[in-house]
């Protein structure tokens, strides 16, 4: 959960970027740690195997001003994909308070595809959460890829609720989309945070 | 206008500058270089003490995440929680204890410093700091709750 000093006017919100394995998240932080400004960020921390796959998770903080005097650190974790890590995503997953899913948009990933969107499902759901309350945006990564599904049957399949999340196209390697990916979770993550009552604040309190 | 005219700026802030002398008081009964508090989550709350030469960030991040791994290694093996862990380092050791389901204590000790002996003031802080900690924060989300919507700035997006 969000958590917040005000005597250092400072909020830090936590962001997990979900999605099946070889999906391009971690290459997401890599091209945001390249964009950003020294000032504004930390080291990238990679926690991977000799083979570069996530294997407990990326981390990285960025901190940003608002107009009112806060800064707001936003946290941000990649899960490793691969199937057999699923209680580390679990435990990655506590305490997020917006989500990125990457979507591999080749075709023949489209089992991981759905398959991840079922395991984020279910262990929001461990965490008691649901994405009809945490702030989610989709990103299509690898649209540079020639055998990629089109972009109205991935809204189809990973973005028919009630609710659409806002979502991007990406080519991760060369930076595409990702930092509109970023903003748009920043934004949505502010307009939560700062409409919502106390009781849904608590900060520092998960649940 | 001021938006912000009546939101004393000062919410928590004399609740904090206590939770800082305990911080304080800890590092100079165990002569321990660095401490920290943290919540699970990995989100770093209050650190006190020479800098740790790495991002604090960075560091809460990883204390968060290697107690949450120990922690769901002893649960799937049938133990209960650690409520601390030690890793040693050649010159430096590093305590995790935990406050309560949600903080962290992290601590970074030299060899010279009895292990012991930071157990001990590790688990009295923890005690001192526990309700502290939960004033902060609902004093802080009760102020945060009254506020004008906070908004990052248009015209600068995030990433410049
Ligand atoms: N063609 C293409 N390749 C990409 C794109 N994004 C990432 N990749 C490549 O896909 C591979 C996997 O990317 P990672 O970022 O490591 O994937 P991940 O989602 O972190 O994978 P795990 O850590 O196993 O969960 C790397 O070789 C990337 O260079 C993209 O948009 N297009
Ligand atoms: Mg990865």
């Amino acid at each position: 959960m969000a958590y917040i000093n005000y005597a250092q006017r400072e909020i830090q919100l936590k962001v997990v970027y979900y999605g099946c394995g070889f999906c391009g998240k971690t290459t997401n932080l890599q091209a945001i740690h390249h964009t950003l400004d020294p000032q504004q960020k930390s080291d990238l921390v990679s926690l991977a195997t000799s083979g570069d796959r996530t294997l407990f998770f990326d981390f990285m903080s960025l901190k940003t001003p608002t107009l009112n005097n806060f800064t707001v650190r936003f946290q941000l974790y990649t899960v490793p994909g691969q199937q057999i890590y699923m209680s580390t995503r679990q435990l990655v997953l506590r305490g997020a308070d917006g989500i990125v899913f990457v979507v591999d948009s080749g075709w023949d990933r489209m089992p991981e595809n759905v398959e991840s969107f079922q395991d984020l499902q279910e262990n929001l759901l461990a965490n008691n959460l649901s994405l009809a309350q945490i702030p989610c945006v989709i990103q299509y990564n690898k649209r540079d890829l020639p055998e990629s599904a089109n972009i109205e049957y991935l809204e189809y399949a990973f973005n028919n609720r009630a609710i659409r999340a806002p979502s991007f196209e990406a080519v991760a390697p060369r930076g595409e989309g990702v930092i509109e990916t970023l903003n748009a979770i920043a934004r949505l993550l502010m307009v939560k945070y700062s409409k919502t009552s106390q009781a849904g604040m608590a900060p520092a309190r998960a649940q | 206008m001021d938006p912000f005219a009546n939101v004393p700026s000062s919410v928590g802030a004399a609740e904090v500058r206590a939770l800082q002398g305990a911080l304080q008081g800890f590092l100079e009964a165990t002569s321990a270089h660095w401490v920290a508090l943290c919540d699970r989550a990995g989100n770093l709350l209050f650190h006190e003490g020479k800098d740790p030469g790495s991002d604090v960030a960075i560091l809460c991040a990883l204390a968060a995440g290697s107690f949450a791994a120990s922690r769901e290694l002893a649960r799937r093996l049938g133990t209960n929680e650690f409520a601390e862990q030690v890793h040693e380092g050649e010159g430096l050791r590093i305590l995790l204890h935990s406050l309560d389901t949600e903080t962290l204590l992290v601590v970074v000790f030299q060899h010279s410093t009895s292990i012991g002996l930071v157990r001990y003031y590790a688990a009295k802080l923890a005690n001192e700091v526990t309700g502290m900690v939960e004033e902060i924060a609902r004093a802080g989300a009760i102020a945060f709750g009254q506020l004008p919507p906070i908004e990052l700035d248009p015209a600068r997006p995030l990433l410049s």
